[in-house]
């Protein structure tokens, strides 16, 4: 009888603990590291930084030279799934001088924008991706700046609320509080 | 509680935490979920149709980005027309998936009809030198697009809207259903909780119950065992004896003590009290039953002692128990038993050492006094008489006093040994102190001058057993005591008169020269000198044949003479002719009778043989008289068939008379020597039957062949009806048995006729003839003396 009892208990615990929300493990490269690229050539202002203390310009190149990341995920989208490289969004608003900044309104060039709280970038190595498989993106393809989310390191990140929140075709961030 | 329950109580609680724990888990995990879908519908169908407003959106920038180029294709138009277009193609490439997956069956037309006009338009801004009238036509058609798109957009909205609404609802019923199981679970949860808190909650009590018998237990055990333990190292026997109504005795509880006194191990007597009786002594079962039964009876405590025999010692058990009676009928005694042999050893000393002198081992004088008063009182009753001879040792005194104490202590335990065995095992010798001794003879006769003889012969023997010489340290010693003897029985005597009478009488032997004896009664003296003499001229007469047989005829009821009774007579050369009433007592007592019987039997044989007046035809018996001390020796039975064939007698006829005193006597020895005379043909005959107590049982075992109705019972038959009805039964009697039954004394014709009537077979008496010479006696018919 206290065998049975004490199965009982096991079995219990086994399903609680299968039951609870799972975190499933991340696939290789889906965590965002550092890489090295050749460099770009210089060219037009592709981003805007701003806030109370100011504003900055940024061309690819210059954001590329705050640090190369790279990140393997896929996307909210169809097709959309592939190798990404850029700046992680946190360098570039350090950069920019708003390393505290609570909250910032990342602005597209067709008019999108969308608030992120600064859990977003403290969180997750969030990128602002200037390359896809290591070229350029076209403004066909969302580019030639967009916001990647570590989707596939983080189940949490697989939230309907994020779709938004992949901004495509930035231009600007407008620091909202700091 | 211990250490096992505190740890049963915790796994418990931890069984009970991950039950919750899981129950509460699952709900939340279902709820969660619930909510989030919930929360994520209105959000994905917002994403489709902003995906396409913003389709919408871009289309229409290019719409109109494309008319101001074809107004004014300057740089600056020119270079917002290619991001619109930019813009429409990737919402066109990105809405790829929301076409794929509409419902609405618009939407695939719509997407390849736009895909050819954004086609066509990349291929006009392909070419850098194209100009207005390249774009216009374009407008018109990108314009129609957008008008169906616009159409679409509505149409999607509101499917979107109709089903967001249908999934709502259907999110609202799978909320409804998750409550109502969430409340299940937890109502399940909480049953199974209480389930578990009952079932330890029973658990608990079962454990506290059985922990709570446990210890009722080892203490009902501890005392059983305590009490095991202090009966089975008590001495003695601690028992249970247990009587079932059906007569079933059982011993249901015994001590250990049971094996060390009775050698029985108590399993034996569980069973059967049978065991434990065969070991109480065969003399004791009976008192023991006897004192159960009267306690049961009484209910009351019983107390018996009584004797054990195993291993074939004996020793005596004192048992004290307590009766009580049980629900089924049953009795049980609660008791124990001690062993008591140590005390009553003791109590056996100490009336030894108050009653037999320590030395010799013989009864001291307040035994002797003891006794002596007894037998007064009963000899009293019953006229037996005894005698007391007081012996002294001669001399003594200069033994005791040369060679030592020790000497004189060995003198006196040999005389008490030869005294001891000088006399009879009822009678008494006792030792008065120093060097007296007095031994008492009992039973000696009824008259004095019998008893008086006997007398005389134990102390004449005693004399020459106490005469024969002594071993004592090596050496030969020779005394002698002297005797004096009184007689009692024949008046009311002291016991403390008798006593001096026979020391008296000592004082006259010692005064008479020592080493003699002397009777205190001078008239008991003279007597015993006479039988003395009598005996030694009784020894010459039948040396010089001075005795005669005489013999009285027999007849039947046809008046045949059948036989003759011989009878001795002493033709003294002074006295004349003495009976045997006056000689046979004496020579009985003295031996003497062992020659003179033997005599009469070969003369009786020897002349009857040779009978002139004999019927040849119907040759008569001879009756001959056997004394018990001619039956009893070991030669009897080659001395009678010696007599006759010495005297050339038939053995049929020879008939032995014997007497029923004889006949009692060890019977089974006497049935035997009767059984092997009766071989040659020899009969016998039962005397004066009647007088004595004789047992009928034994009467039909003995080989007999004629009873002897006695001559007291023939004389008064007529007058006396005890006598007659004796008479009457002894006849009765003779018939069933098959005996020939003869009177004796037969004197007058009325008794003949008396007892002729009754049956009687033959008669003998003055009527028909006195005893006289065989020569004398003639064969006559009794003619007058025929059959009724």
């Amino acid at each position: 009888m206290m065998l049975l009892r004490s199965s009982f208990a096991v079995l219990a615990l086994i399903l609680g603990a299968a039951l609870l929300p799972g975190r499933a493990l991340a696939a290789p490269g889906a965590v965002p590291a550092p890489v090295s690229l050749p460099a770009l050539p210089g060219g037009p202002v592709v981003l805007s930084v701003s806030g109370a203390g100011g504003e900055r310009h940024y061309s690819l190149a210059e954001l590329e030279a705050l640090g190369l990341w790279e990140v393997a995920t896929s996307t909210f989208w169809p097709g959309d799934e592939g190798v990404y490289q850029g700046a992680l969004l946190s360098a570039v608003l350090a950069d920019a001088g708003y390393a505290a900044a609570t909250a910032v309104r990342v602005s597209a060039l067709d008019g999108f924008s969308q608030e992120l709280p600064r859990a977003d970038w403290t969180d997750w190595p969030l990128l602002l991706a200037t390359r896809r498989d290591a070229r350029p993106i076209g403004r066909r393809d969302k580019g030639p700046l967009r916001l990647v989310y570590p989707r596939d390191m983080d189940a949490a990140l697989h939230d309907t609320l994020y779709r938004l929140r992949w901004v495509w075709l930035v231009r600007r961030i407008e620091v909202l509080a700091d | 509680m211990g250490g096992a329950g505190r740890l049963r109580r915790h796994r418990f609680v931890l069984l009970t935490a991950c039950v919750l724990l899981f129950v509460t888990g699952s709900v939340l995990h279902l709820w969660a979920n619930v909510s989030r879908i919930e929360a994520a519908l209105p959000l994905a169908s917002l994403h489709k149709e902003r995906d396409f407003a913003a389709l919408l959106d871009d289309v229409g920038r290019l719409e109109a980005a494309l008319r101001l180029a074809a107004a004014a294709p300057d740089a600056a138009h020119r270079e917002q027309l290619a991001f619109a277009l930019d813009l429409a193609i990737l919402r066109h490439r990105d809405n790829r998936g929301i076409y794929a997956d509409s419902a609405l069956p618009e939407v695939a037309p719509l997407q390849e009809a736009l895909a050819a006009e954004l086609g066509a338009l990349d291929a006009v801004l392909e070419n850098p030198a194209a100009g207005p009238a390249d774009l216009l036509p374009l407008v018109e058609r990108v314009a129609a697009q957008l008008t169906r798109l616009k159409a679409l957009n509505d149409r999607v909205f509101q499917h979107s809207m109709e089903q967001a609404s249908a999934q709502r609802t259907h999110l609202g019923r799978l909320r409804h259903t998750v409550s109502a199981m969430i409340v299940l679970l937890g109502a399940l949860g909480l049953a199974l909780a209480a389930l578990l808190l009952r079932q330890q909650r029973y658990i608990r009590e079962l454990t506290a119950r059985d922990l709570a018998l446990q210890a009722a237990e080892h203490t009902q055990r501890e005392l059983r065992e305590r009490l095991e333990r202090i009966a089975d190292n008590v001495p003695g026997v601690i028992f249970q004896y247990r009587e079932r109504p059906d007569g079933a005795a059982s011993c249901p509880y015994a001590s250990r003590g049971l094996q060390e006194n009775f050698g029985l191990a108590p399993e034996e007597a569980a069973a059967d009290a049978a065991a434990l009786f065969r070991t109480i002594h065969a003399d004791d079962r009976a008192k023991v039953q006897e004192s159960l039964r009267r306690s049961a009876q009484d209910m009351a405590p019983c107390q018996c002692e009584y004797r054990v025999v195993h291993g074939g010692v004996e020793a005596w058990m004192s048992s004290h128990a307590t009766p009580q009676r049980e629900p089924d009928g049953s009795l049980l005694w609660h008791g124990y038993t001690y062993d008591v042999t140590r005390r009553r050893l003791a109590e056996e000393e100490i009336k030894h050492l108050a009653f037999y002198d320590p030395l010799t081992g013989l009864p001291n004088r307040r035994l002797l006094m003891d006794r002596l008063r007894q037998v007064l009182a009963a000899s009293g009753r019953s006229r037996a008489s005894g005698a007391l001879l007081f012996i002294d040792l001669d001399n003594f005194k200069t033994l005791n006093d040369t060679p030592g104490h020790d000497c004189g202590d060995i003198l006196l335990q040999q005389v008490a040994e030869r005294l001891r065995q000088s006399v009879r095992g009822g009678d008494t010798v006792a030792r008065l102190g120093g060097d007296e001794f007095v031994v008492m003879l009992q039973g000696l006769g009824e008259r004095q001058d019998e008893v008086a003889t006997h007398a005389e012969q134990v102390g004449e023997k005693i004399l020459a057993v106490l005469n024969m010489p002594y071993l004592i340290g090596g050496q030969e010693y020779h005394g002698t005591p002297s005797i004096g003897v009184a007689l009692f029985g024949e008046h009311e005597q002291r016991v403390e008169e008798l006593l001096k009478r026979a020391d008296l009488a000592m004082y006259q032997a010692k005064e008479a020269g020592r080493n003699t004896l002397r009777f205190f009664d001078p008239a008991m003296q003279a007597l015993v000198a006479a039988h003395s003499a009598l005996e030694g001229e009784m020894r010459l007469a039948l040396r010089l044949g001075q005795f005669v047989l005489h013999y009285q005829p027999q007849y039947d009821g046809c008046g045949t003479l059948i036989g003759v009774e011989a009878l001795v007579r002493w033709a003294h050369p002074e006295r004349g002719l003495i009976p045997p009433g006056e000689f046979i007592p004496l020579a009985e007592s003295g031996g003497l009778i062992l020659p003179l019987g033997q005599w009469v039997l070969e003369t009786a044989c020897a002349e009857l043989a040779r009978w002139p007046g004999a019927d040849e035809t119907r040759p008569p018996s001879v009756a001959v008289n056997v004394s018990a001390r001619q039956f009893r020796h070991p030669d009897f039975v080659d001395n009678v068939l010696g007599a006759l064939q010495r005297g050339g007698l038939s053995a049929q006829q020879l008939k032995l008379e014997l007497t029923e005193s004889l006949l009692l006597e060890n019977v089974e020895e006497t049935i035997a020597r009767m059984v092997q005379l009766k071989s040659h043909g020899v009969g016998f005959a039962l005397d004066d039957f009647g007088t004595g107590y004789s047992s009928l049982s034994y009467l039909k075992r003995l080989p007999l062949d004629q009873l002897k109705i006695d001559r007291s019972f023939v004389r008064d038959v007529l007058s006396d009806p005890n006598d007659a009805a004796i008479a009457r039964t002894v006849i009765a009697l003779g018939q069933t048995l098959g005996l020939y039954v003869l009177a004796e004394g037969v004197e007058t014709e009325a008794q003949r006729a008396f007892l002729v009537e009754h049956g009687c077979h033959a008669f003998q008496g003055y009527l028909f003839g006195r005893p006289q010479p065989l020569e004398a006696l003639t064969v006559r018919q009794v003619p007058a003396l025929a059959l009724p």
